[in-house]
């Protein structure tokens, strides 16, 4: 088990090397000695600084999980969240234009059953860009969200969001979603 | 030709978004909605500068910077709301309801 680490450690310092000096000689455009040179130095200097953080467990314990995500999915769910995106601003700049401002703003807590860590970070980025919600926290299962208008409107309650994120899990949407709790008031928080 | 009116419509409506993002900034009531205001008006206003920049300028290394740009904006901006808004959470300010002004539907002014 641990040299099985090990060698996945090396494995993962090496494509993230390769990586790097490709994006630096994409960003540099001179392919000449003395700026590979300087790109060498800056992809190594990038691994020494990094390896402390790379060391965590969180990055060895996670990795394998990342990979259960489904490729095809994400192919759909990307052009899905970018058209989101263009919703919630089209309603955010309506509101924000509207003379009268017809904003109601609630906090939303709910339960997840994702388990996984990089599920959870995928549905807090997708829940702050898909339309009138930011997630604030995240308390293990447990989802903060605040939603600018009326709740009733946004993917969360109707369960689009939590389906395409648990379509990306290939887990069913009920363990998306769970013990919904609107607040309203300051005293509810 | 049809690049360039694709690519100067896809930049002007980006500044809008910008703008838009900037008067939403000065409008709503509480740090909480104005975080709305910026964190997605900006993310699609950004994206749409830059793709119409990406269409001016061809298939080039410039353009190549410019799509990591892109990425970047894409996934850094949500990132940054989360922290901004989970700050001020943990520091606890409250947010603001309709209820408490006892104003019903009137003009947005959180005080």
């Amino acid at each position: 088990m641990r040299s099985f680490r090990k060698t996945n450690f090396l494995r993962n310092t090496i494509i993230q090397a390769v990586l790097l000096m490709i994006f630096w000689l994409l960003l540099s455009g001179h392919y000449d000695l003395m700026h590979i040179s300087f790109g060498i130095f800056s992809v190594l200097l990038v691994i020494i600084i990094n390896y402390p953080l790379r060391r965590h467990l969180f990055a060895m314990e996670e990795q394998s999980d990342a990979l259960k995500l489904s490729l095809l999915r994400l192919i759909f769910y990307i052009p899905w969240l970018l058209w989101q995106i263009v919703i919630s601003s089209v309603q955010v700049a309506l509101v924000v234009l509207h003379p009268k401002c017809p904003i109601d703003p609630a906090l939303l807590r709910f339960r997840t059953r994702l388990g996984n860590l990089s599920s959870k970070v995928i549905l807090g980025n997708s829940i702050t860009l898909t339309p009138g919600t930011i997630t604030l926290e995240i308390e293990k299962d447990e989802f903060l969200v605040h939603a600018l208008m009326d709740i009733s409107s946004t993917g969360i309650i109707d369960g689009t969001l939590p389906g395409q994120v648990a379509k990306l899990y290939q887990r069913r949407p009920e363990q998306v979603l769970g013990d919904v709790e609107v607040i309203k008031t300051t005293a509810g928080l | 030709m049809i690049t360039n009116i694709l690519a100067i419509t896809a930049v002007v409506s980006g500044a809008f978004f910008l703008i838009v993002g900037s008067i939403g900034l000065i409008r709503l009531p509480d740090f909480y909605s104005r975080n709305h205001a910026t964190g997605k008006s900006d993310t699609l206003g950004i994206m749409l500068v830059i793709f119409g920049l990406i269409l001016l300028e061809g298939f080039s290394l410039n353009s190549a910077k410019l799509f990591f740009a892109f990425i970047f904006v894409f996934l850094t901006n949500p990132t940054g709301t989360h922290a901004l808004t989970n700050a001020a959470l943990n520091s606890g300010l409250k947010p603001w309801f309709r209820k408490n002004t006892g104003k019903g539907d009137g003009a947005c002014t959180g005080k």
